[in-house]
């Protein structure tokens, strides 16, 4: 053991003191331990980067390799990301080495591992997401996902329509005329809102009033018209002062009324008075 | 036990401690607090709500700003995380603001189009903003789906209360070319839409999420977790990771007819570009839009490429226009500390000119 890798082991490993407990890394550190004690054996300690690289490239071929043979008997399409997966080992393996200190566990090696080929990884799987075979297998997936969806969804409904219990299709249907209520009852909200918030507004008995007195306004002018018009033609009727034409408008015949009605309160008042008298 | 783990030294005590977290984030998921922003519900229909989010600041701007999000997932990334909430921000500044929530659809829900989110949820929606705030005026704000909507939203209503129109990564031209992977999914030739409506109704959150995730496999289900433990081994906070994990995960399901348009009309057909989408009948045109725009893509965004949300610039009538463009991802130009540098007051100081300040 080299002076560094005790250092190591003090970082992260057990000492012995501190064996009591189950190392979770055990495996993982032989492995590195192993790996190390190879290369202490071979070189002492001056072995040189090329053949600790060649070391390396040994290690990977007997475990990277053995994935990537794997990946070769795979379906065509993954079979060609093969090349890929043992050219990044080897990288990951050199960086790794090039690296002062070797990951403490399993994780730390996974991650510096990640961030060494994540880029290559995306773009191999954006390539391989493109490929014609990738997307017809996609798509006869989710045909068969679809229509095993729809079968099974089919058959539960049938059996529980057989045992007289609510589907989902059937709360679905209840909530629809729900829903279908409720938007009536939003439009009434609405429509009370336009009403109450908007151009519409409650007719009260002053803005009544007001427009009665225009319309009599309105109406006095037509019979001042209207008056105005008949003295005119007076001028050619000798008869037109005994006998006064129908006023045109409401108002006109209103006051008309009035004043009739006045004049015979008038006089009845006055009869009557004498009589009572 | 206690009694050995008392007994470890304290570097393999706290490395136990790490695996521990991590591991029970992994399978258990991330738990966050998402979403705390203070806000009440001033309108519903059917599962949509309208949240107003309550001012901390006095009011500084008459135009109020409705979020608009997709119809996948939630729209809390507009709302993340106190210190990471472009909500929270705009509130901050003395900005009134409203967020349209679509809600999680129930199989009720499957027959719902973008003709209904639009025309029976988006136009009372901004009615309704309109009122609460007494404005005459609004500020339309569309995140991805939501920003595609939004902008149809806009060709159809192009009245003079739509003051301002953002988009944040909506995609508009869905050209084979310009839509990525997600294109070369969706084609026809691969992707049997009737039948998956047909079977599922509503399309389950899981196809949608994976399909995104699918994108970016290495990165989204190994790099995620990569990033995850190393910050649990450097000691790093997590809680914005925890956020960003659960909303990824917390997807819901696409109402499948809105899916089959989606899909159908904007992924093979392409037909927004063309002006042949219609709603109930109604022609969409984006050269009706006029309002001031603010157009914002990413750089890096892989789920609506730069070149698909470009063109809507071009597209729209708008005198006042501008595209502006983000060295970030999908997500990535809306959360974090890139966002709080460049996309949030890039957003602030476009609307102050255009929200008629009342400070």
């Amino acid at each position: 053991m080299t002076k560094e890798v005790k250092t190591r082991e003090a970082a992260g490993s057990p000492t012995d003191d501190d064996k009591r407990y189950p190392d979770p890394y055990g495996l993982y550190r032989r492995w590195f331990n192993t790996s190390e004690d190879v290369r202490d054996e071979a070189n002492g300690d001056t072995i040189s980067s090329a053949e600790l690289g060649e070391l390396w490239k040994r290690w990977f071929e007997a475990t990277a390799g053995l994935q990537s043979r794997a990946l070769e008997t795979e379906d065509r399409f993954l079979g060609n990301l093969s090349p890929l997966w043992t050219e990044m080992a080897e990288d990951a393996s050199a960086e790794m080495l090039s690296e002062e200190t070797l990951p403490e566990d399993p994780l730390r090696f996974f991650l510096r591992w990640y961030n060494d080929t994540n880029e290559r990884w995306s773009q191999a799987a954006d390539e391989l997401l493109r490929r014609e075979k990738v997307l017809e297998s996609t798509g006869h997936f989710f045909e068969t996902y679809a229509r095993s969806h729809r079968e099974l969804r089919r058959a539960s409904e049938e059996g529980l329509k057989n045992l007289q219990i609510p589907t989902r299709s059937d709360v679905a249907r209840v909530a629809r005329l729900v829903v279908v209520v409720e938007n009536k009852v939003d439009r009434v909200e609405e429509a009370l809102e336009e009403f109450i918030y908007g151009d519409s507004e409650p007719a009260t008995a002053g803005a009544v009033g007001s427009l009665e007195e225009r319309m009599n306004r309105l109406e006095d002018k037509m019979d001042l018209i209207l008056a105005a018009l008949e003295k005119l033609g007076a001028g050619d009727d000798p008869d037109s002062e005994e006998t006064p034409r129908e006023p045109t408008t409401e108002k006109g015949r209103r006051a008309i009324k009035e004043s009739s009605a006045d004049r015979k309160e008038a006089s009845g008042i006055k009869a009557g008075g004498l009589g009572y008298s | 036990m206690a009694e050995r783990r008392g007994d470890m030294p304290p570097e393999a005590r706290d490395m136990l401690d790490k695996y521990a977290e991590g591991t029970r984030i992994m399978f258990e998921g991330a738990r966050a607090r998402t979403g705390q922003t203070p806000k009440e519900i001033v309108w519903t229909k059917n599962k949509a709500r309208l949240y107003r989010y309550e001012p901390t600041v006095e009011k500084k701007y008459p135009v109020p700003i409705l979020m608009v999000y997709a119809l996948i997932n939630k729209p809390y990334v507009l709302d993340l995380m106190p210190g990471n909430s472009l909500v929270e921000y705009l509130v901050s500044q003395g900005y009134d603001v409203y967020l349209l929530d679509w809600g999680i659809p129930g199989d009720e829900d499957k027959d719902l189009s973008f003709d209904d989110y639009i025309l029976d949820y988006l136009r009372p929606a901004t009615k309704r903003v309109l009122r609460t705030s007494r404005a005459t005026e609004y500020t339309l704000f569309g995140y991805c789906m939501g920003g595609t909507m939004a902008a149809m939203y806009a060709a159809l209503f192009p009245d003079e209360a739509l003051k301002n129109l953002i988009l944040l990564t909506a995609p508009i031209d869905f050209a084979p070319e310009k839509t990525g992977l997600l294109g070369l999914w969706t084609d026809e030739k691969y992707l049997d839409l009737d039948l998956l409506v047909e079977s599922f109704g509503n399309v389950p959150s899981e196809i949608v999420d994976n399909a995104m995730q699918m994108l970016r496999p290495v990165t989204n289900y190994v790099g995620t977790y990569v990033t995850m433990w190393e910050r649990i081994l450097e000691e790093k906070p997590m809680e914005t990771w925890e956020a960003m994990n659960k909303w990824v995960k917390d997807g819901t399901p696409f109402p499948g007819a809105a899916f089959k348009q989606w899909i159908g009309d904007f992924y093979q057909q392409n037909k927004l570009v063309k002006s042949e989408i219609r709603l109930r009948g109604r022609k969409i045109d984006l050269s009706n839009v006029t309002c001031p725009l603010l157009n914002i893509a990413g750089k890096k965004d892989h789920i609506c490429p730069l070149p698909q949300a470009e063109p809507t610039t071009d597209l729209v009538s708008s005198e006042d226009k501008e595209f502006f463009v983000l060295d970030a991802g999908h997500v990535g130009l809306l959360t974090g500390r890139s966002a709080k540098k460049h996309l949030w007051p890039k957003v602030k100081s476009w609307l102050e000119e255009r929200s008629g300040n009342e400070g």
